[in-house]
């Protein structure tokens, strides 16, 4: 199929539409578990992606979409490759590697005078984020209504830097939006705090929507001192066009659906949580965490809010926080692997639950090297928070392969040389895994105080042997019968056994220890 | 869904005034989930005036006493909606008693 230019996230859902994968929601649907039940079924049973067009106590032309990128079965990158213009039939590697290539090729955005993000203009008393945008409550038991896909964008106060960067973010109130800050993420620790360390309020927007890319690369762990704007460009091959907001400072891209602005105050906090999370769990705690004040909202014209029903894609590994592991940060650890030089084949998240560990395949050049790249995949600035355990295979294993995986774990990693536990640490982790106490998830007092963690790599990769022995071989059915197997395979039906053939075909995995 | 919600966290802390029938300071939420800063009467039995009014855990509604059912809220006094943002960092803390 031809490939369609993809400007912004409607253009996207055209096309969704034309391959008959968008599911148009005409009867009405209430934002308070509606329209996120529907996602959330879709989400497991790999439905089409909903577009609500019939939202409870909004005017018509307000729609709503839920995990629009979300990976189909068997092709997690199948709709983010087709979001950046690639053909939803490339496979994993080639998407893997045109993503490298356009992540190494950054374009800077572009300023523009009018943007049909301000085609309605909401200021003063007209402010009320409840009323302009059907946020949903996504899961019985939420601490309220969330927004979970945009970009929250702010500026480094002593210098251009510019940072777009996805939270999720709970409405209060008409004007009062919470966020949860975690350990180790560059908004708290390097703006938030330095604002308020100065006792100045720290401007932010919101931008939602636009193209697929800008919740692509707010989402992606980009190191400090770059622009997630610059990589958007890179990903889409242009410039993004920005606009400058109405009451601060701040640009954002000028086709947003919606752009929340405001400002966050120094010293102000108020409750944030609980939330059903990407792990695919409810929990807490419900803590204080800072929040903005809203100043204005503006949008385009029968605007779309998309949202993501997070944790509902675990064990279909089917919603956008799954997906975007292996489809977003997988290629942004392969550059960095690559830029050091590391041999490593390919990494990539469980598909059952991406965002809880690293598989990595990978060559073992020489003694001591499991050990430096399982040791560097746990302390990587970034992707390291969101996972405490780190698997090393062999190259030549499948990492798609869940069982294969498992069962290289289990046969070759000795329970006590090959788990190598770092112990209790200090260091910066995302508060979301549903292991970690209330005191490793940080003091209660500070939003983004520092969480402890525990962190542990295995090195499931087959080992040298010494003299004494050959070490073990793979009992595949070719190696065990070379000199009987035509024998057997030529007399499968005399024996009356017609599934031999299929048998023979699927391999015979026995595992023999010759020591 | 109640008219009104409010965290058992809340209940918790003020276990001596509910009993005694005096009003407290709470946050509660609406039918939009909207939240408001509120003084209001709270009593485990029907109160004249009050709502129905359903506590939340983390993760969900829960029990308050281990008493399966609503408690009843009667507003005595909406508070500017600034009384809902937390300034005093120490003092929310050692009120709640999470450290």
């Amino acid at each position: 199929m031809a490939v369609k230019r993809i400007d912004d996230i409607r253009d996207y859902l055209d096309v969704l539409d034309e391959m008959g994968e968008l599911c148009h929601v005409t009867d009405e649907v209430d934002w308070k578990l509606e329209m996120s039940g529907i996602g959330a079924m879709s989400n497991r049973i790999d439905d089409k992606i909903p577009l609500f067009e019939n939202i409870k106590g909004y005017p018509k032309g307000v729609r709503a979409t839920t995990d629009l990128y979300r990976g189909s079965h068997g092709a997690l990158w199948r709709r983010m490759a087709l979001s950046i213009g690639l053909s939803p039939n490339i496979s994993y590697a080639d998407y893997i590697d045109e993503y490298i290539n356009r992540f190494n090729h950054p374009i800077r955005p572009i300023a523009v005078d009018k943007g049909s993000c301000q085609d309605v203009v909401l200021t003063g008393k007209d402010v009320d984020v409840l009323k302009t945008l059907p946020v949903p409550y996504i899961h019985d038991g939420d601490g309220g209504r969330y927004l979970t896909m945009h970009a929250m964008i702010v500026k480094d106060p002593d210098s251009e830097w510019v940072n777009w960067a996805n939270y999720r973010a709970l409405v209060h109130t008409k004007n009062k939006i919470s966020f949860l800050f975690c350990p180790g993420q560059q908004n708290p620790n390097l703006y938030y705090y330095k604002y308020e360390a100065r006792n100045q309020p720290m401007p932010v927007s919101i931008a939602i929507g636009g193209h697929p890319a800008v919740w692509y690369m707010a989402t992606s762990p980009l190191p400090a001192g770059v622009s997630e704007v610059d990589y958007i460009g890179g990903m889409t091959q242009r410039p993004v066009e920005l606009v400058k907001c109405v009451t601060n400072d701040l640009y954002v891209p000028a086709n947003s659906e919606y752009v929340i602005e405001g400002v966050m105050m120094p010293h102000e906090r108020i409750d944030e949580g609980p939330f059903g999370e990407y792990l695919g769990y409810m929990h807490g705690p419900r803590r204080p965490m800072p929040f903005v004040r809203v100043t204005a909202i503006t949008h385009r014209k029968n605007p779309i809010l998309p949202i993501c029903v997070e944790g509902t894609g675990v064990g279909e590994s089917n919603n956008v926080c799954n997906t975007s592991f292996n489809a977003l940060l997988t290629p942004a650890l392969m550059v960095f692997l690559r830029q050091l030089g590391y041999p490593v084949k390919f990494v990539t998240g469980p598909e059952l639950n991406a965002w809880s560990s690293l598989i990595a395949a990978t060559k073992i050049p020489y003694p001591g090297y499991a050990k430096e790249l399982g040791e560097l995949l746990l302390t990587c600035p970034g992707p390291s928070m969101y996972y405490d355990l780190t698997f090393l295979v062999d190259e030549d294993v499948d990492i798609t392969d869940m069982e294969k995986v498992w069962e290289e774990i289990v046969l070759k990693s000795h329970p006590t040389k090959d788990w190598n536990n770092f112990g209790d640490a200090d260091a910066p982790r995302s508060s979301l895994n549903i292991y970690q106490t209330a005191e490793e998830k940080g003091a209660l007092s500070q939003a983004a105080s520092k969480g402890k963690t525990s962190k542990c790599w295995i090195d499931a990769t087959t080992k040298d042997w010494d003299e004494t022995t050959d070490g073990p071989r793979r009992m595949e059915f070719d190696l065990l019968y070379p000199s009987t197997k035509e024998w057997v395979v030529g007399n499968k039906e005399k024996f009356g056994m017609p599934k031999y053939q299929d048998f023979r075909q699927e391999g015979l995995r026995w595992v023999e220890h010759k020591y | 869904m109640a008219k009104y919600e409010m965290w058992v966290k809340e209940l918790k802390r003020y276990r001596n005034e509910i009993a005694n029938g005096t009003p407290v300071k709470v946050d509660i939420r609406d039918e939009s989930l909207n939240w408001h800063a509120v003084m209001a009467l709270i009593s485990e039995t029907p109160i004249k005036g009050g709502v129905e009014t359903v506590i939340l855990g983390e993760g969900g509604t829960a029990n308050y006493s281990n008493i399966d059912k609503p408690v009843y809220l009667k507003i005595v006094e909406e508070l500017n909606e600034d009384e809902y943002v937390i300034k005093d960092m120490d003092r929310y803390n050692k009120r709640l008693g999470d450290v």
